[in-house]
C-alpha cells in the first residue's frame, strides 16, 4: 500500500469496504465494541459505563434498538430527577413519591404530546398551523402557574416543581415531535420510537443533537452492512474527539501556560502566556503595550471554543452512530469555512437546525411573501436573533429568574446584541451566497488560494469579535466587553 | 400538466440554483439534492418560491419540510399532491 492509500485509509477508514466487512462479524462486531468502551472509558467513566452495556445490547439484538434506548433514557431521565433533587434544598422531602409522581408528570406530558402528533389532523385548527407557538404557550402557563406554588412543601408542589424543571430540556424534543406530527409521519409511530430521543441515554444538552423521529428514522441502518459503516463513522468521531482534546491540552499548556495533566513541568515552563479571552475582559489579566495579545487571545478564543464543541459534539454523535443512526456530525470544520452562513452550519449544526426549524421557516412560510429580502431578513433575524436569545432564555431561566428583573436584564443583554449581530452577519452572508450562486470561482492557482484565505480570515475575524458579547462567564457585563473591543483598536 | 411535464419543467428550475461544479444527475430521480452536495441548504428557500409561484403551494400551515424538497421525485410528489 503506498503512504497516500495509507494515509487516505486512515482518514475514511469507515468507507473501506473490507474494513466494512470484517466490522460485518461477530468479532468484527466485538471488536467496535471494545473500541468504543475504551475511547469511552478514558474520555468519561460514567458515559462509558451506560453506553457500554446498551451498545452490547443493540449489537445483539439490533431489531430492539428503540426499546433499548428507551429504557437507557428511562435511566438518564431518573438520574436527571435526582440530581435536580440533588441541587434544589428542599426537594428531597419524601424522596421516592417525589421522584415517581414526577417521572409520572413528565411522562403524561409526553405521552400527551405524542397523541398530538399522532392524532395531528384531529387538532384544532390554530392548534394545527401554530403547532410550537402552542407548545411554548402550555409551557409558560405551567411556569407562570408556579408563582403560585410554594417551591417547597408538600410532595404534590415539590413534583410540579421538579417536573417543571425538566421542560426546559425536552421542550425542543417535544417541539420536533409535533413537526413529525404536522409532517404526518407520526401516524403509525409508536410511543417507544420517540421516547429514545426524548430523554436521550446518548446525551447532548437542551440542544436535541440528532433531531427527532423524522431524522432519526431517516438515518437508521436497517442492514448488517449499513450498521457497520455508521458504526465505524461513530468509531472515527471518538478517536477525532481525542485528537481535539489532545489540540486542547497542547493550547492550553503551551499557548496559555495553564497546568495540563500529562505535561512534564520543565515543558510546561515553555509557554507563550498569552492570556484567557475572559481573563482580559474582566480586567484580571494586564493588557500588554500591545493590542496584540488580545487580539491572539480572542482568535485561541475561536479555536479553544470551537474544539470543545468539537470534542462533546463528536463525542454525542459518536455514540449515535455506534448505535446504527448514521447522523451529521454536529461541528465539521468550521475553520476552514468561506463565509459567516457557511460557519454557522458547520459550527453547532444541531443548535442552528434547531433555530431554522422552529424560527426560520415557519416565518418565511408565513411572512412577507412577496417581498423576498423582506422575507429573508424576517426569517433570519426570527431564528438567528429572536429564536437564539429565546432559547438561551428558557435554558437558563432557573438563574434569571433568582437575579431579579435588573439582574436578568444585564446577565442578558450581551448575549442579545451578540444574536444581534449574528443575525446581521447572516443575513449580509446570505445576500452574498444567493448573489454569488451559479458563478464560477478561481478554485486553484495562486488567486484561487489567495481569495479562499482571505474570505476565512473574514469568517474569523466576524467570529472572534462578535465572541467578545458570548464569551463565558456571564457575569462580565455589557461595558467591560465593549471596552475590551474598544481596545483592540486602540480605542480606551 | 402531467408529471413529465412538471420534472422538466423543475430540471429546468434546479439547472439555474445548482452549484455549477456538481452535474444534475437527469437519470436518477431519488438523488439527494443537498445531501449530494447539488444544491446548498439556502438553495431549499429558492425551491419553497418556486413552488410557489408556479404552483400557488402554501407551505404556511404545511411547514417548510426539507425532507420533501430533498429529491426531484419527493417534490415532484408534493406538487401531484398539492394540484390534483
Amino acid at each position: 500500500m503506498t503512504p497516500t492509500a495509507l494515509f487516505t485509509l486512515s482518514r475514511q477508514f469507515h468507507e473501506d469496504d473490507r474494513l466494512v466487512a470484517v466490522v460485518s462479524t461477530p468479532w468484527g462486531q466485538a471488536a467496535v465494541w471494545s473500541a468504543a468502551t475504551l475511547l469511552l472509558f478514558f474520555y468519561d467513566r460514567t458515559t462509558a459505563a451506560l453506553i457500554a452495556p446498551l451498545l452490547a445490547l443493540i449489537m445483539g439484538f439490533p431489531t430492539h434498538r428503540h426499546l433499548i434506548l428507551s429504557l437507557g433514557g428511562v435511566y438518564v431521565f431518573y438520574q436527571a430527577v435526582v440530581e435536580r433533587q440533588r441541587i434544589n434544598p428542599g426537594w428531597e422531602a419524601d424522596r421516592w413519591l417525589a421522584l415517581l409522581l414526577t417521572m409520572a408528570l413528565v411522562g403524561g406530558g409526553l405521552y400527551a404530546c405524542y397523541r398530538a402528533a399522532r392524532s395531528y389532523e384531529r387538532l384544532p385548527r390554530l392548534v394545527r398551523r401554530h403547532p410550537l407557538l402552542t407548545l411554548h404557550a402550555i409551557v409558560w402557563m405551567v411556569f407562570v402557574s408556579l408563582l403560585a406554588i410554594p417551591r417547597h412543601g408538600h410532595l404534590m408542589a415539590t413534583s410540579i416543581w421538579l417536573a417543571a424543571a425538566c421542560f426546559p430540556f425536552l421542550i425542543w424534543r417535544c417541539g420536533y415531535m409535533l413537526l413529525s406530527g404536522q409532517r404526518r409521519r407520526a401516524t403509525d409511530s409508536r410511543f417507544r420510537e420517540h421516547f429514545f430521543y426524548l430523554w436521550p441515554a446518548y446525551g447532548g444538552t437542551d440542544v436535541p443533537y440528532g433531531k427527532g423521529y423524522d431524522y432519526l428514522q431517516q438515518t437508521a441502518a436497517e442492514t448488517m452492512t449499513d450498521r457497520a459503516r455508521a458504526q465505524l463513522a461513530g468509531l472515527k468521531l471518538l478517536i477525532l474527539a481525542w485528537m481535539w482534546q489532545g489540540a486542547l491540552w497542547m493550547i492550553n499548556g503551551f499557548v496559555h501556560g495553564l497546568p495540563v495533566d500529562g505535561i512534564p513541568s520543565e515543558l510546561s515552563g515553555y509557554h507563550l502566556d498569552v492570556p484567557r479571552l475572559s481573563a482580559l475582559i474582566g480586567g484580571q489579566a494586564p493588557l500588554h503595550s500591545s493590542p496584540a495579545w488580545a487580539w491572539a487571545s480572542l482568535f485561541v478564543e475561536l479555536i479553544t471554543r470551537t474544539l470543545k464543541l468539537a470534542i462533546a459534539g463528536h463525542v454525542i454523535i459518536g455514540c449515535l452512530r455506534l448505535f446504527g443512526f448514521h447522523v451529521f456530525r454536529n461541528t465539521y470544520r468550521p475553520l476552514l469555512s468561506q463565509s459567516v452562513v457557511e460557519f454557522w452550519n458547520r459550527f453547532y449544526y444541531y443548535f442552528k437546525e434547531l433555530l431554522v426549524e422552529f424560527f426560520f421557516f415557519p416565518t418565511y412560510a408565513s411572512y412577507f411573501k412577496t417581498r423576498p429580502r423582506l422575507r429573508l431578513f424576517a426569517a433570519t433575524m426570527a431564528a438567528a436573533f429572536l429564536g437564539n436569545v429565546y432559547y438561551h432564555v428558557l435554558r437558563d431561566i432557573g438563574h434569571l429568574a433568582a437575579a431579579g428583573l435588573a439582574g436578568a436584564w444585564s446577565l442578558l443583554f450581551p448575549r442579545v446584541f451578540y444574536s444581534l449581530l449574528l443575525a446581521l452577519g447572516i443575513y449580509v452572508s446570505l445576500l452574498r451566497e444567493r448573489k454569488r450562486r451559479g458563478r464560477t470561482w478561481p478554485q486553484n492557482g495562486p488567486w484561487g488560494v489567495f481569495l479562499r484565505i482571505k474570505r476565512i480570515a473574514g469568517v474569523w475575524l466576524f467570529y472572534a469579535l462578535i465572541h467578545i458579547w458570548n464569551a463565558d462567564p456571564p457575569r462580565l457585563t455589557f461595558a467591560q466587553r465593549t471596552d475590551f473591543f474598544l481596545s483592540l483598536f486602540g480605542i480606551r | 400538466m402531467n408529471r413529465a411535464a412538471h420534472k422538466a419543467k423543475l430540471i429546468q428550475f434546479l439547472q439555474t440554483i445548482r452549484r455549477p461544479d456538481r452535474p444534475l444527475d437527469l437519470a436518477d430521480e431519488h438523488q439527494g439534492l443537498i445531501t449530494s452536495g447539488l444544491i446548498d441548504s439556502l438553495a431549499v428557500l429558492e425551491i419553497v418560491g418556486y413552488l410557489e409561484r408556479e404552483y400557488g403551494i402554501d407551505f404556511s400551515e404545511r411547514g417548510i419540510d426539507p425532507g420533501q424538497l430533498n429529491s426531484i421525485a419527493s417534490i415532484l410528489d408534493l406538487i401531484e399532491r398539492e394540484t390534483t
